[in-house]
């Protein structure tokens, strides 16, 4: 009895010393992260010059992300001499950085070597650490390579600051328009144009490797699809078909080409082989079949036609069977493009005399516009999925003439659209994947 | 020893028989009572308090004023308060506006002539665990320089407590100030006086939604992410008595990297919210310091989309 007792009482007392406070706390704030960024220091004045060219293209990638806030150095209370001094964390706490990153370039004749840390500032942990080597040319790849680093870390999410845009470079009077194949990185820097602008050109593709670039070309006078060897810069006719070629895109492996093919009047989706050189017809219908998208698991094939009267998305398989409408709203939907992680499909909208940018789930729900413009299309996919790009076309009299076309990004939550800035007018965007 | 047992056993029952009685008597004359004509009572006059589980000795004294209360002739608040929420239903409603695309600076490459994209060399990359050349062991945590101004945050936390406060002067009958004055004593007690040495005295309601809403003000999370929806993350914190953090726990800790990163958005949280003006854990250390063995140990339960993001 007395055990009994002794053993109630004991169990009461470490129930008690157990208790604890239960909180729920439900939402949140979606403020941009502060991080603390000192400039990068260096070994020589060269590498110490890079270090802050460096630092500069860190903080434009993450601010332009939209999901960070570098605050301003001048706030800094300590001075990080290099990647291996250690943080006081109370001076980073003080002016509410969440996160530090901070590093130093080494220079050895034409090698780099750049260390960088990134830190929880109140958990006072280290994040992440890395050591990068490459020649001085290569140091706003590798700038990229850490925005990336850090935005990984700090999101969860892959990053996508060390890609490329293919696009349609623009110049000339509307009547006497020149078209140039164009390649720059994602932020707009280094433009490298691929074609000379004899022919017009549009809607080009990168390949999954990055080493070819599909695109639609009027060389001979009828649109048709040709591959660019990106390496040595030549071109290829894709087929030999009697009818017109448009809309390709490379599969996700690269082995494939899904286009649109026009023959007797009639437009319809085909796959095509790259190594056997064959094709296969994926749909049969009388109606306009384009704009086909693979999804990334190469399984399914997004596409529009206009079969049920207006241009709806509908999905198949990649075998052209179990063809389901996914899109059911007003006006007509144009441009279906599977984001790279899977889970929407973004594409156009005509309707109200407006165009609009859109994304839906990959069944059709949540159906969500994020953008919109007199002329607005191609939206293409970070890659990871989270930002899209996409041109838009401002005219500058009320019939529609002249005006600019311009590249524009945005995040999927429709907040942060940026303008691209390109040193001509530019339009067909096409992102590239992520290159390291 | 059988006759020993019998007389037990016959002075037990009869106790019982005793016992009995006596409670049926009392019952008897229950039921002659109940058949007493039934006295109408008005519940507006009975007097709710806002903050629960208050101790009995306050309970007693609220019960004590309003026997004196009932000579008053009440006026009819509920009419009032009425007119108070019609006047602070906002009048307009503000819509967003789109984001203004901003202007990116302009490359500071120069347009180079026809080149491929692929002629960058290829950084080598080496992942390495370096351990810092400085002192490994991290600072010690000591208070933060307070250089930036925290207007901003103490207002938000003054306006809370001023809206809980007239939260609490529209629920209770304002037909007499000194009543009022004391009836705002008597919760006083209960949260001072009346839980002072109790040690399971739990938090009220009020307390713990300002200690919620504090760390919803703290928390950051990226609302974009993928999979957002169903990522609630749960944190222990290890409060000292003084209200500083000791530590912070991630319990329901996942493989997922964005999983990862919002756990660890809420696990700055806490410290952020530590850190603040008016910080809750401050607040629970000076209001609550007699009942420090309820809350050494917080549960916190993020849930970024429950409540919506802001």
């Amino acid at each position: 009895m007395k055990k009994i007792f002794i053993s109630m009482i004991v169990l009461f007392m470490a129930v008690t010393a157990h208790a604890e406070l239960k909180i729920d706390v439900s939402g949140a704030q979606t403020e941009p992260t502060p991080i603390a960024l000192p400039t990068f220091t260096g070994n020589t004045s060269k590498a110490a010059d890079i270090g802050q060219k460096m630092t500069e293209v860190i903080t434009a990638d993450l601010e332009n992300s939209g999901l960070f806030r570098i605050i301003d150095e001048d706030a800094y209370i300590q001075t990080m001499e290099n990647s291996g001094t250690m943080p006081k964390f109370a001076d980073w706490q003080a002016i509410k950085a969440h996160g530090l990153a901070h590093g130093d370039v080494h220079q050895d004749n034409d090698k780099l070597t750049v260390s960088f840390r990134l830190w929880d500032v109140y958990a006072m942990s280290q994040m992440d650490a890395k050591s990068l080597t490459t020649g001085t040319n290569s140091w706003r790849k590798m700038a990229h390579i850490i925005a990336d680093a850090i935005y990984e870390r700090m999101t969860g999410e892959s990053g996508y600051f060390d890609s490329a845009i293919v696009f349609i470079s623009e110049t000339g009077s509307q009547k006497k328009r020149v078209k140039r194949l164009a390649v720059m990185d994602q932020d707009g820097a280094n433009v490298r144009f691929l074609s000379d602008g004899k022919d017009t050109v549009l809607t080009p593709r990168f390949s999954p490797k990055m080493n070819k670039i599909t695109y639609l070309s009027y060389k001979t006078g009828d649109p048709k699809v040709y591959i660019m060897d990106v390496d040595t810069g030549k071109s290829e006719l894709v087929g030999n078909f009697k009818g017109m070629t448009f809309a390709p895109r490379f599969s996700p492996d690269g082995t494939k080409l899904v286009m649109s093919m026009a023959e007797r009047g009639n437009t319809d989706i085909y796959l095509y082989d790259l190594e056997n050189k064959t094709r296969t017809r994926l749909t049969n219908h009388p109606a306009i079949d384009t704009s086909p998208s693979f999804s990334p698991d190469g399984k399914q094939i997004a596409f529009n036609s206009d079969r049920s009267g207006k241009r709806q998305i509908y999905v198949m398989n990649v075998d052209g069977s179990d063809v389901k409408r996914i899109s059911f709203g007003d006006g007509s939907y144009a441009t279906p493009v599977w984001s790279p992680r899977g889970d929407y499909i973004a594409y156009t909208q005509i309707k109200s005399g407006l165009f609009h940018i859109g994304v839906m789930r990959t069944n059709g729900n949540g159906e969500r516009l994020i953008a919109n413009g007199w002329l607005i299309e191609a939206p293409t996919w970070a890659p990871n999925g989270r930002v899209l790009m996409f041109y838009r076309k401002s005219p500058s009299d009320s019939w529609g003439n002249n005006g600019r076309s311009k590249l524009y990004s945005i995040d999927i939550t429709g907040h942060n659209e940026r303008l691209i800035d390109t040193p001509k007018d530019a339009s067909d965007p096409a992102w590239s994947p992520l290159l390291h | 020893m059988q006759i020993r047992a019998y007389i037990f056993s016959a002075v037990l029952h009869t106790v019982i028989i005793v016992f009995l009685l006596w409670d049926f008597s009392f019952s008897m004359k229950d039921y002659e009572k109940s058949n007493v004509p039934v006295i109408m009572i008005d519940l507006k006059k009975v007097q709710i308090g806002e903050l629960t589980n208050l101790p009995p000795n306050v309970k007693k004294q609220t019960h004590q004023k309003q026997k004196k209360e009932a000579k008053v002739e009440p006026k009819k608040e509920p009419q009032k308060q009425k007119t108070t929420v019609k006047k602070t239903t906002p009048k307009a409603e503000t819509k967003p506006e789109p984001a203004k695309p901003k202007e990116q600076p302009k490359p500071k490459e120069s347009v180079k002539a026809v080149e491929p994209p692929k002629k960058q060399e290829k950084p080598v990359k080496k992942e390495e665990k370096q351990t810092p050349k400085a002192d490994p062991k991290p600072t010690p945590k000591t208070e933060p320089v307070k250089e930036q101004p925290k207007k901003k945050k103490s207002d938000g936390l003054k306006s809370l407590l001023a809206s809980v406060e007239d939260i609490k002067k529209n629920a209770r009958p304002s037909t007499k100030v000194q009543d009022t004055q004391e009836t705002g004593q008597e919760v006083q007690d209960g949260i001072e006086g009346g839980t002072e040495g109790s040690l399971m005295q739990p938090l009220t309601i009020s307390e713990k939604d300002l200690i919620a809403n504090k760390l919803r003000g703290c928390w950051n999370v990226d609302a974009g992410l993928n999979g957002i929806e169903n990522m609630i993350v749960e944190v222990r914190a290890y409060v000292n008595k003084d209200g500083s953090i000791r530590d912070v726990k991630i319990l329901n800790m996942r493989s997922d990297p964005a999983f990862r990163s919002v756990a660890e958005s809420a696990r700055r949280a806490i410290y952020i919210c530590e850190n603040i003006e008016d910080s809750p854990f401050k607040l629970l250390a000076e209001k609550r310091g007699d009942s420090y063995q309820g809350w050494k140990e917080i549960f916190v339960r993020f849930n970024p989309l429950d409540g919506g993001v802001y």
